[in-house]
């Protein structure tokens, strides 16, 4: 049983915030789970800075360089997740990028997150078929690796992919790197034809800023991923903790409405 | 055994370490790049170019004075620096962009970190007349104000990176992202045997023009193979495109001469294979230098072209199967060299080249020794550089 099967519930659309961990520092975004889990958002992500996110827009960017100028890493997360465990249940993921996982040790990477009460792990830039004795491993352990599918791949690596993903599929809206864009244009279809062939939950993310365009994807996925746009906010609000934290009710609750 | 494998692996290094968005076209890339290996009319395009527009052959020069002075080895140098551009960057630069057309696409991107691969892609992007545009970092622009105007001068947008360290991986980053966005229309000109398949294997390919060369010439020249040949190593092209046509004989000696910049114990240094460990960067498996938690260090080397925590795949392959021997120079030993080839010769090699130059002093040469020396590139633009440090001294 991993808390990640929770979200096969089709009742409901589902909502995944992601966040830094230690951005602007611990204390704050140990405090935000607790608020975004007593809100009743699906899952977690939370972000392990890395030097190179190739994957991620100036948003995250900014973000990664603040926890790593906090000294953050893996520990400090699985530090972070196994205290909050005593209170939430809320399914948690990493987001970080495969160096850091390689330099911890893949099988130590795994165990310690089962045992700190890590759900699952997004690698943006692990692809399903490189690395099998990570994914193996994983497997083996009940931890959820999500797999990303773009729009620029083909139905057929599409299908591996889906096959490969555990827990959920997560759809790239757009061709680019994560980061709210004021206008999302991208066609439905490919995300359409995913959700037809998976026997699991596909999540969209990647540039979805407000609760109308989280509206407008949700028609077409299970559930939505908003990064960039909720890490701006803790970004703005930093300096208040009394406003960061009202902000952020506030915003997820407009989103939470709307799917 | 043909390396890399059918997944880009040279043994436990390389493979396609990209993003999902990327995926498809990298796919692409090496479908058009095996059609291009068995096309006549490839090859005949790129020959043609290579003699009439970069002006290939380079020479393969007898240093006399330089062989007296280390023992009467026989010293060669192969002059890559004689290049249109001036160093052996466009080799690759020549051979991607034909590939580019070959696939329709209309816009071209390339990272750079001294400006020399952003110049010999900005030359040929002008010679074919498509849009470029070269990310590099903002601190290497202050360091190669000079280039960025060359590149200006032939049509390019040059990006000024103001992301992480602001230097080569920074800029590399940058193009990456540029190219997620722009997957369509876009071709990335990755200017070292770097990234994912079929980079590492299909730069190797344009950059083994050298060592074909090399053989040939010092066989005509002296009737044999050389004992040692010496190359620099920074993401490791010139040094891949020496050694890769002598792999197989196993009597020439091959050495890679990493950047030590001020001396490897004190973290100020680009010495991957000497002091880094494996891990995945830019797409790749390969060593890299980074810190315990796996955050990739800042580098330094008094050559920006060498300064970058990552190499290319198959020479961590080629370090652990022990065919080459990595060692490395430091700064004021590359600098030292800079300054004694040009007097001893009357050729300035740039600041990258004097590294393997640098590294004659540290062999016991004999008089029966025989020795090619890469010259990667001229040292025109290091002249700011060298200024300092002979101020300095």
């Amino acid at each position: 049983m991993n808390r990640l099967d929770s979200l096969k519930d089709s009742r409901k659309k589902h909502l995944v915030i992601y966040l830094m961990a230690g951005d602007p520092d611990l204390k704050t975004t140990e405090e935000l789970i607790y608020s975004l889990a007593g809100q009743g958002v699906s899952a977690i992500e939370l972000g392990i800075p890395f030097s190179d996110p190739v994957a991620d827009g100036p948003t995250i960017q900014r973000a990664g360089e603040r926890a790593i100028a906090n000294k953050i890493t893996i520990k400090d997360g699985l530090g972070l997740v196994s205290k909050v465990r005593a209170r939430v249940s809320v399914p948690i993921i990493f987001m970080l990028y495969y160096n850091l996982i390689y330099s911890y040790g893949i099988e130590r990477f795994v165990n310690d997150c089962v045992k700190a009460g890590v759900d699952g792990a997004i690698v943006p830039d692990l692809p399903y078929d490189e690395e099998k004795q990570f994914y193996d491993y994983a497997e083996n352990k009940g931890f959820y690796v999500i797999c990303l599918v773009s729009p620029t791949n083909t139905v057929e690596r599409m299908k591996k992919i889906v096959e490969k993903s555990r827990g959920f599929v997560y759809y790239i809206l757009l061709k680019g790197v994560t980061g709210a864009q004021k206008k999302l244009s991208t066609d439905f279809e490919f995300l359409s034809k995913i959700m037809k062939i998976a026997e699991k939950p596909v999540f969209a993310g990647f540039g979805i800023s407000t609760p109308a365009q989280a509206e407008e994807v949700a028609k077409h996925a299970d559930g939505v991923i908003i990064g960039s746009a909720y890490v701006s906010l803790i970004e703005h609000f930093a300096g208040n903790k009394k406003q960061l934290h009202l902000k952020s009710k506030q915003f997820v609750n407009k989103l939470l409405k709307r799917l | 055994m043909k390396l890399p494998n059918s997944k880009g692996f040279f043994g436990a290094y390389g493979g396609k370490f990209a993003p999902e968005t990327l995926r498809t076209l990298v796919d692409d890339l090496e479908r058009e790049y095996r059609k291009a290996q068995n096309d006549p009319s490839f090859k005949k395009e790129l020959d043609y170019y290579l003699k009439y527009y970069v002006g290939r052959p380079t020479p393969l020069y007898r240093a006399d004075r330089l062989s007296k002075r280390f023992n009467n080895a026989k010293i060669y140098l192969k002059r890559e620096d004689l290049n249109h551009t001036g160093a052996h960057k466009i080799n690759n630069t020549l051979g991607q962009i034909l590939l580019a057309r070959r696939m329709g696409k209309t816009r071209i991107i390339a990272e750079t970190g001294a400006g020399q691969h952003g110049v010999a892609t900005a030359t040929v992007a002008a010679m074919f007349g498509l849009e470029c545009e070269v990310y590099m970092g903002e601190e290497d622009t202050r360091r190669q104000a000079l280039n960025v105007f060359r590149m200006q001068l032939l049509g390019t947008k040059v990006i000024p990176v103001k992301s992480g360290t602001r230097t080569l991986k920074d800029a590399m980053n940058e193009a990456t992202r540029d190219w997620l966005k722009n997957v369509d229309n876009t071709f990335y000109i990755i200017g070292s045997v770097a990234g994912f398949h079929p980079y590492p294997e299909m730069v190797r390919d344009f950059q083994s023009i050298i060592g074909k060369e090399a053989r040939k010439q010092i066989m005509k020249a002296e009737g044999k193979l050389p004992d040692y040949i010496l190359a620099c190593v920074g993401g490791g092209s010139n040094a891949m495109g020496i050694f890769y046509p002598f792999l197989n004989d196993k009597k020439v000696k091959l050495i890679g001469v990493e950047a030590g910049g001020l001396g490897v114990e004190t973290g100020k240094h680009s010495a991957t294979l000497t002091k880094g460990r494996t891990g995945v960067l830019h797409g790749s498996k390969t060593y890299v230098l980074q810190d315990i938690n796996g955050q990739i260090a800042e580098t330094h080397s008094i050559s920006a072209g060498l300064d970058y925590p990552g190499v290319g795949p198959e020479h961590s392959y080629l370090k652990d199967t022990g065919r080459v021997k990595y060692d490395y120079v430091v700064d004021h030993e590359a600098a030292d060299a800079c300054i004694m080839l040009s007097k001893e010769e009357g050729i300035i090699p740039a600041l990258e080249s004097s590294h393997a130059v640098a590294y004659l002093d540290k062999m016991k040469l004999s008089k029966k020794d025989l020795v090619i020396v890469n010259i990667s590139g001229r040292g025109d633009k290091d002249m700011g550089t060298i200024m300092e440090y002979v101020g300095k001294k």
